[in-house]
C-alpha cells in the first residue's frame, strides 16, 4: 500500500506489506471492501505493471500495490 | 484592468486600458492571443521583435483558492512555437491586487546592459538599472532585492542561464517564505528575458486596486463551496499535503511508465529510494517536511521544504518531475543529491527537466557514466558558469544529441518529455507530439483516467480523445490560474457548478457549461494558427523515432497511435 493508504493499517511495515486471506474467487472490489477503501475513485490495484480491473479475480499467491487514484504533477 | 507596454528599446514604459479584444482572456488565453496578434511568427526568439508577456491568471488576486498562477508567453527559442509556461509563487496574486492584467515587454536593450522592471504599490513602474545584479544566482539575487524593496515584494528573476541566452533557461518566482523555487521553466523563456536585458521583475504586495468583482456576493459563495470541495477531495485533500507530487513515483513506476536510463527502461531498479513516501520518511526526520505552503492561496499545501543531514535548507517545492529527471533518467538514486540538483537548477534558472534530460543524454552517449550523481552535479556548474560544455547542456537535450552524434533524445520539437513514456501511457504521448508548446505534461495528462480505470494506457484506443480532452481542459485552466492540482476538484459536479458560477460572478456574465471548454478551444486555435504562420505542419506533430521501434520494458510496447489519428488531436 502506498501514500495515506497505509494509515489505514496500523503498524504497516512498507518493506514487508501485508499478507491477507481472502476467500476464493475474491475480485479487486471485494478486496478493497476488505480493506476499507471506497472503490470509487479510492484506489487503483496495479499488479505486475497492469491496472486491474475491479471485476478481475485474484489467485493464490497474487502481490498487488494498491494506491490513491492520481493525477498529474 | 490594465496592461503595462514596456519597450526595453526605448526605456518606455505606457498603461494602457486592456484593448476591446483582448478583453476576457487571462493568463495563457492572453499571452498566447497577444503573441498571435502582435509577434511576427518568424521573428527570431531572441530578437527585438518578440515579446515576453506577463499575465495572472483571471481570477488570480481574488479570494478563489489556489488561484495563484502566472502565465508566461513569448516565442520559444527552444520550440520555434508559441509557448505558455507558468508558475506559482506570489506575484500572480500581487498583480491582481494592482490590477494588472498583462505585462508586455517589447524591443531590446543595448547587448550588455540589464534592468529591473519595479511595479509599486499604486501600480506605477519603472526600469531601474540592475548592473550590481549581473551574473547573479537567483537565491542571492532575490535576497538582495527584498532587502532593497521590502519583504511585501514579488520576484520573477533570471539566473546566469537567461543571462548567457540558453534554451533550457527558465524564469524563478519567488515563494511565500521568498526563495526562487518556483519557475515557468519550460520553453527557454529565460533566455527571451536575457535577451531583453531584463534580469528581474519586483512587484509590491500591497497592491489596493484590484479589479472589480462584479457580483461579489456570488462569488463569495462559490469560492466557499470550491475551497470545501478541494479540502474534501482525496488527492488534493489528503494525499498531496502528506507526499506532494512526489508521490507518483511508486505510481508510475508501478504501472511501467518511469522513462528511466535514458528512456530505455520503464521501471527504475531501486525506485523506492526515491519515492514520495522516503521522501516524506526523510524530510520529517530531519525538519523542514512536506505539508509546505509555497503559493498565495493555497489551501493544499503540496509543496516541501528539503534540509541536508545536519538540519541546513537544501531547496523547496522538489518535485516528481525533477526526482524523475534527474533520479530515473539519469540511473541517481539518492534523494540528497537529486535535491541539490534541483536546488542548483532554481539557482542557476534551468528548467529542471530540460536539464534532466539533457544530462541523461549525454550519459547515455558515453560522455559520462549513468548513476554517477557528482559528475551530475559538476554538469550543472559548468551550466552555470557557460563553459563550452556547459552551454551545449544548458541549450537541452536536442543539442546534446547533436553535439553527441547520439539518436535517443527524447524530446518533441527540442523540448523534453516528462515523467510518463509515451509508450506505456500513450495518451501522454499524443500531448507530447501534438501540444502548440512540444512536449509538456502539464499540456494534457492523462495519467488521471489510467488510474481511475477509464481507459488502458497501452493501447492505442481512445488516446487522442483523452488528451484533447485534457489539453482542452488545461489550456482554460491556465488562462484562468487555477492550480492543476486544485483543478482535480472540479470532478465533482459540485465542485464543477460552484467554480463556473465564481468565474460567472466575477466577469458579470452569465456563463453556460461549455465556456470553459470554449476559451480552451480558443486558446489553442490562437496558438496552432501561430505556429502555422511560424512554419510548422502536422508531420512535426511526431515522437522522436525511437519511441516508435524500441520497445519499452516491462510491457515491452511502442508508441501506436497512428499519425492520422495525431492529426485529429486538435483539428477543430
Amino acid at each position: 500500500m502506498f501514500g495515506e493508504l497505509r494509515r489505514k493499517i496500523p503498524d504497516y511495515r512498507p518493506d514487508k506489506g501485508l499478507e491477507m486471506d481472502i476467500p476464493e474467487g475474491s475480485k479487486i472490489a471485494d478486496l478493497l471492501v476488505l480493506l476499507g477503501i471506497p472503490a470509487s475513485p479510492g484506489a487503483t490495484v496495479i499488479m505486475e505493471g497492469r491496472i486491474l480491473p475491479l471485476e478481475e479475480k485474484l489467485s493464490h499467491g497474487s502481490l498487488v500495490n494498491i494506491f490513491h487514484v492520481m493525477f498529474g504533477g | 484592468m490594465k496592461f503595462l507596454r514596456v519597450d526595453m528599446s526605448s526605456k518606455n514604459i505606457r498603461s494602457e486600458e486592456v484593448p476591446q479584444s483582448y478583453l476576457g482572456l487571462g493568463g495563457r488565453s492572453l499571452t498566447s492571443t497577444i503573441i498571435n496578434t502582435e509577434v511576427p511568427p518568424k521573428c527570431d526568439p531572441l530578437g527585438p521583435e518578440n515579446k515576453l508577456i506577463f499575465a495572472p491568471g483571471l481570477l488570480s488576486g481574488t479570494n478563489l483558492v489556489n488561484t495563484s498562477r502566472i502565465s508566461v508567453g513569448a516565442k520559444s527559442p527552444l520550440t520555434g512555437t508559441i509557448k505558455e509556461s507558468n508558475a506559482g509563487g506570489t506575484i500572480a496574486t500581487a498583480l491582481g491586487h494592482l490590477g494588472i492584467t498583462a505585462i508586455v515587454i517589447d524591443g531590446q536593450a543595448v547587448k550588455g546592459e540589464m534592468f529591473i522592471l519595479r511595479i509599486d504599490e499604486k501600480g506605477e513602474a519603472s526600469l531601474i538599472p540592475a548592473k550590481e545584479y549581473k551574473g547573479m544566482r537567483t537565491y542571492s539575487l532575490v535576497d538582495k532585492l527584498i532587502k532593497t524593496y521590502g519583504d511585501k515584494t514579488s520576484v520573477m528573476c533570471i539566473g546566469p542561464a537567461g543571462e548567457y541566452l540558453m534554451k533550457s533557461a527558465s524564469i524563478q518566482t519567488s515563494d511565500v517564505d521568498d526563495h526562487p523555487c518556483r519557475a515557468a521553466a519550460r520553453g527557454g523563456l529565460g533566455a527571451v528575458m536575457g535577451a531583453k536585458g531584463l534580469k528581474a521583475l519586483v512587484v509590491d504586495r500591497r497592491g489596493k486596486s484590484p479589479d472589480a468583482i462584479a457580483d461579489p456576493e456570488a462569488f463569495k459563495e462559490a469560492a466557499k463551496i470550491f475551497a470545501l470541495k478541494v479540502k474534501e477531495n482525496p488527492f488534493s485533500g489528503q494525499f498531496l499535503p502528506n507526499l506532494g507530487t512526489a508521490g507518483l513515483v511508486a505510481a508510475v513506476n508501478s504501472m511501467g511508465a518511469f522513462p528511466s536510463y535514458n528512456a530505455t527502461k520503464g521501471v527504475l531498479p531501486g525506485w523506492e529510494n526515491i519515492s514520495g513516501e522516503n521522501l516524506t520518511k526523510i524530510m520529517k526526520e530531519r525538519g523542514g517536511g512536506p505539508g509546505h505552503m509555497g503559493c498565495a492561496q493555497c489551501i493544499i499545501r503540496c509543496s516541501n521544504v528539503f534540509m541536508d543531514k545536519q538540519g541546513k535548507y537544501v531547496t523547496s517545492s522538489l518535485e516528481y518531475e525533477t526526482i524523475w529527471a534527474f533520479g530515473g533518467m539519469t540511473g541517481i538514486k539518492d534523494l540528497d543529491t537529486i535535491a541539490r540538483l534541483d536546488f542548483l537548477c532554481d539557482d542557476i534558472g534551468l528548467d529542471t527537466m530540460n536539464t534532466g534530460v539533457a544530462i541523461a543524454v549525454a550519459m547515455d552517449a558515453g560522455y559520462k557514466k549513468f548513476e554517477d550523481g557528482q559528475a551530475a552535479i559538476e554538469m550543472l556548474e559548468e551550466i552555470g558558469r557557460g563553459t563550452e560544455m556547459g552551454k551545449v547542456l544548458g541549450d537541452g537535450p536536442a543539442a546534446v544529441g547533436r553535439r553527441f552524434s547520439h539518436l535517443r533524445i527524447p524530446a518533441v520539437k527540442n523540448q523534453s518529455i516528462a515523467a510518463y513514456d509515451p509508450r506505456a501511457m500513450q495518451g501522454n504521448g499524443v500531448t507530447y507530439a501534438t501540444s502548440p508548446m512540444g512536449a509538456d505534461h502539464t499540456a494534457g495528462n492523462v495519467i488521471g483516467q489510467y488510474m481511475a480505470r477509464k481507459l488502458d494506457p497501452l493501447k492505442p484506443e481512445g488516446q487522442v480523445k483523452a488528451s484533447r480532452n485534457a489539453q482542452i481542459a488545461m489550456a482554460a485552466m491556465d488562462s484562468i490560474g487555477l492550480c492543476i492540482l486544485a483543478a482535480v476538484a472540479l470532478e465533482a459536479p459540485e465542485a464543477g457548478a460552484a467554480f463556473l458560477k465564481a468565474l460567472s460572478a466575477k466577469l458579470g456574465t452569465e456563463l453556460g457549461a461549455d465556456a470553459i471548454g470554449q476559451l480552451g478551444i480558443r486558446t489553442l486555435q490562437a496558438e496552432r494558427e501561430f505556429n502555422r504562420k511560424a512554419g510548422f505542419t502536422n508531420k512535426d506533430d511526431r515522437l522522436p523515432e525511437f519511441f516508435y521501434k524500441e520497445a519499452l520494458s516491462p510491457h515491452n510496447t511502442t508508441f501506436a497511435v497512428t499519425d492520422a489519428d495525431l492529426d485529429t488531436t486538435l483539428a477543430f
